[in-house]
């Protein structure tokens, strides 16, 4: 065997290794064959280029069944519900924004009696972090990725919701 | 469990189905089948965890045919899925007359 080859044999080796990394655990079988199938080429260079099909493989595999799990967990009450809630508030603070213009108060200002708007937009804030402990005591456990993914999405819309009386000074 | 999708009219669907109904009683091999269908292992392993989700594969290890070797991963078509390779099969006709020869 030439150095070349070996080099070939042990990269496509090492691209195995990682694909099998990449797979969900429960596709660890599928890593197993491909591995397994790899011993059964005998060009250095086939190997290779299969080893380097089976990383891409994994990591479409890897990609869809994460975008599963992630689709799945996100349209759980309570994942979706502190996100409706947060982009609620923000749709308020925007319409009520809006409406001031309109009237000719240029903009929002801050009151020292707060109003209805102001109330409701506490309410949904606040009502959302029963919510966000419930989801997260669920789901934490059992798909902690995922679960990471839907809280930076719930603290992004929450960040929005919040960011016009950081900004409005309100 | 995986979740299956359902679809299945993709061309190198179509290509690994006509292959596997060319020898619909043997079992077959990823590289075989990666060198008949002329499609890489990326492509290839994806649609075979795809067939075998949906109950479409049948899948075993068996021994190594050569001493030294480590054993495969083999593959075949289950009843629905030659049902499913005929429905879709390019040549529908030679393919339809294999699965009879393979039948009888």
């Amino acid at each position: 065997m030439s150095p070349r080859t070996s080099v070939l044999r042990r990269l496509s080796r090492a691209f195995i290794a990682h694909a099998a990394s990449v797979f969900p655990p429960s596709r660890s079988q599928w890593a197993e064959a491909m591995k397994r199938e790899l011993d059964h080429i005998e060009s250095d260079l086939e190997a290779t280029k299969w080893a380097a099909g089976c990383v891409i493989a994994s990591y479409l595999e890897g990609g869809r069944m994460m975008n599963q799990s992630f689709g799945s967990i996100v349209k759980k009450p309570s994942a979706f519900l502190p996100l409706s809630m947060s982009i609620t508030a923000l749709v308020l603070l925007g319409g009520a924004y809006i409406f001031a213009l309109a009237n000719g108060h240029g903009g929002l200002v801050r009151q020292p009696d707060e109003g209805a708007i102001t109330h409701l937009w506490q309410l949904l804030m606040a009502g959302q972090l029963p919510v966000l402990v419930f989801f997260a005591i669920k789901w934490l456990p059992r798909a902690p990725r995922q679960t990471l993914y839907v809280f930076a999405l719930q603290l992004g819309a929450a960040l929005a919701a919040m960011a016009p009386v950081y900004f409005l000074h309100l | 469990m995986p979740m299956a999708r359902k679809t299945n009219s993709s061309a190198q669907t179509r290509q690994l189905l006509g292959v596997m109904l060319q020898q619909p009683r043997n079992w077959q091999y990823g590289y075989e089948l990666s060198k008949q269908t002329g499609l890489k292992s990326g492509t290839l392993y994806p649609l075979l965890m795809r067939l075998s989700d949906q109950g479409l594969l049948d899948s075993e290890w068996q021994g190594p045919e050569r001493p030294g070797k480590p054993p495969r991963h083999a593959y075949k078509l289950t009843p629905s899925g030659l049902a499913l390779a005929c429905e879709m099969g390019p040549q529908e006709t030679a393919v339809r007359r294999k699965l009879a020869d393979a039948t009888t």
